[in-house]
């Protein structure tokens, strides 16, 4: 029992995330139809509006990578995603 | 949590203690309490009822010497089926939370951080253009060195001896944010502002009068993105009024549109890779309220033959896109589908519209591209009955 112990350490583990180099890039390329290189436009790939990126955070979040889908919805072009994923979950990156 | 009956017991006890006012024994009882104590059954029981208020006339006693912080008396132990190692880790975490209260309390009392901005253009904005094609109401507007400016003229056609004043623009103040909510009663993306455009023409010589233009638009738009990981929600809102003040009459408009999104089969492109097509196809449903109505003398819509028209249905629009980077054939094909019908409550009477274009790029960037495009139904602005069919060869170098 560590000294600091607080019921949230009891009650909210911190689930542990494997180590797994280019999973992102393996999640995105599964998103966008392909592993596209970084200056793609979303907008060539179908995302060419606000909704549509708000669809893509969601694909992305539901795959355990908690970006925020505010700056997904920001991003105009695939490296500008990997670059938030990789930022959120650097142990896929 | 369940309690024996013994324990039950001893908690009357207590109780009966605490509202006890009479002189105490040694062992802090008075003869009843006393009395009541020696029916408990269990000795155990009757030595942790002494044990409490020991304790608790201790605790008392620092409370009144120091002023400090109350302590609170721990509950007398009951027996309990609980390993006694989950009593420790309970105790541990009683005892680091109390350590912990103040930290918490100066954490509360810190003022929460605002969600960061992604919007380039966040916050109002005032703007000048000649209208409002360039500026993007839910997207951020062009820059100012390439957006089109409003204009004030003056030409003297000495020939003809007319003498022409122009004013042409629009002033918009735009408010732009993008930002994680806070609240799912938040948007994530937020746009709205309103705007107006002049569009005058004079001519001094009667002989051009009937060029002239004396027009105001005023209109209003905002745009919320309710954003969720299982699906968000897009509302639309636009609306405009037309004044002619040369004919005195005046059209209104109203445009309420709202469109899911869930990906990723919603408005989010399904990639068609798996299925061996080099193509991503998108589904936009949505669905439309539309209001019009003009005013003036012999003003009547041609949607109902009516000076008012309520527009209500859903649309849906199929967009198909190849992918880039692809030279055959079917890389450069794109298409797109719209159909909407809606019920006119007005005339009691449904309209239905449905277009669809298929181009093909001839060269490898599309500046040379072929074009069909069809198109049935009652025209979304005027209400005419439409059946044509149109094919185009465009170019650019």
């Amino acid at each position: 029992v560590r000294g600091t112990l607080t019921s949230l350490d009891v009650t909210a583990r911190t689930a542990k995330v494997a180590v797994s180099p280019g999973k992102n890039r393996r999640i995105l390329a599964e998103i966008l139809g392909g592993d596209w290189p970084d200056a793609t436009k979303l907008a060539d790939l179908g995302y060419d509006d606000i909704p549509s990126k708000a669809g893509l955070a969601s694909a992305i979040r539901v795959r355990n990578v908690p970006v925020s889908p505010a700056a997904i919805i920001a991003c105009d072009t695939v490296g500008c995603v990997k670059t938030e994923m990789n930022r959120v979950r650097p142990e896929w990156s | 949590m369940e309690l024996s009956a013994m324990n039950t017991r001893i908690l009357i006890a207590i109780v009966l203690l605490a509202a006890a006012n009479h002189t105490v024994d040694a062992a802090g009882l008075t003869k009843e309490q006393a009395a009541l104590l020696d029916n408990i059954e269990a000795n155990a029981g009757r030595q942790a009822v002494l044990d409490y208020l020991d304790r608790n006339r201790r605790g008392k006693a620092a409370s009144r010497a120091s002023k400090a912080a109350a302590v609170a008396p721990e509950a007398p132990p009951v027996n309990s089926a609980r390993p006694l190692y989950q009593d420790e880790i309970g105790r541990l975490v009683r005892q680091n939370e109390r350590q912990s209260a103040p930290e918490a309390a100066r954490a509360s009392a810190a003022p929460v951080a605002a969600p960061k901005e992604h919007s380039t253009c966040a916050g109002f904005r005032f703007l000048l253009r000649r209208d409002w094609a360039d500026m993007d109401f839910l997207g951020c507007p062009k820059d100012v060195a390439d957006a089109i400016g409003a204009e004030v003229s003056f030409a003297n056609d000495r020939a003809a001896n007319n003498r022409i004043w122009s004013v042409n623009g629009t002033a918009a103040l735009l408010y732009n944010s993008l930002a994680d909510p806070v609240s799912p009663w938040l948007p994530i993306a937020t746009s709205f502002g309103v705007y107006t455009t002049v569009n005058r023409l004079y001519n001094s010589s009667s002989e051009f009068t009937d060029g002239n233009i004396n027009k105001a638009v005023y209109g209003l738009t905002a745009n919320f993105l309710y954003y969720s990981d299982f699906m968000s929600n897009m509302f639309s809102f636009r609306g405009g009024m037309i004044n002619d003040n040369l004919t005195r009459t005046s059209s209104t408009n109203f445009v309420a549109e709202y469109s899911p999104v869930i990906a990723p089969l919603v408005h989010t492109p399904i990639p068609l890779r798996n299925v061996g097509l080099p193509y991503w196809i998108r589904v936009d449903p949505s669905l439309i309220v539309q209001y019009n109505e003009v005013t003036g003398e012999d003003q009547l819509l041609t949607l109902n033959d009516r000076n008012r028209a309520l527009r209500i249905g859903p649309q849906v629009a199929v967009k198909l896109g190849a992918y880039p980077g692809g030279s055959s054939f079917l890389d450069r094909i794109h298409a797109s589908f719209v159909y909407h019908r809606a019920y006119e409550t007005y005339s009691r009477s449904y309209l239905t519209w449905m277009t669809t274009a298929v181009g093909m790029n001839i060269d490898d960037k599309g500046h040379l591209s072929l074009a069909f495009t069809y198109s049935r139904g009652d025209d979304e602005d005027t209400g005419k009955f439409n059946n044509i069919y149109r094919l185009g060869l465009a170019g650019k170098i």
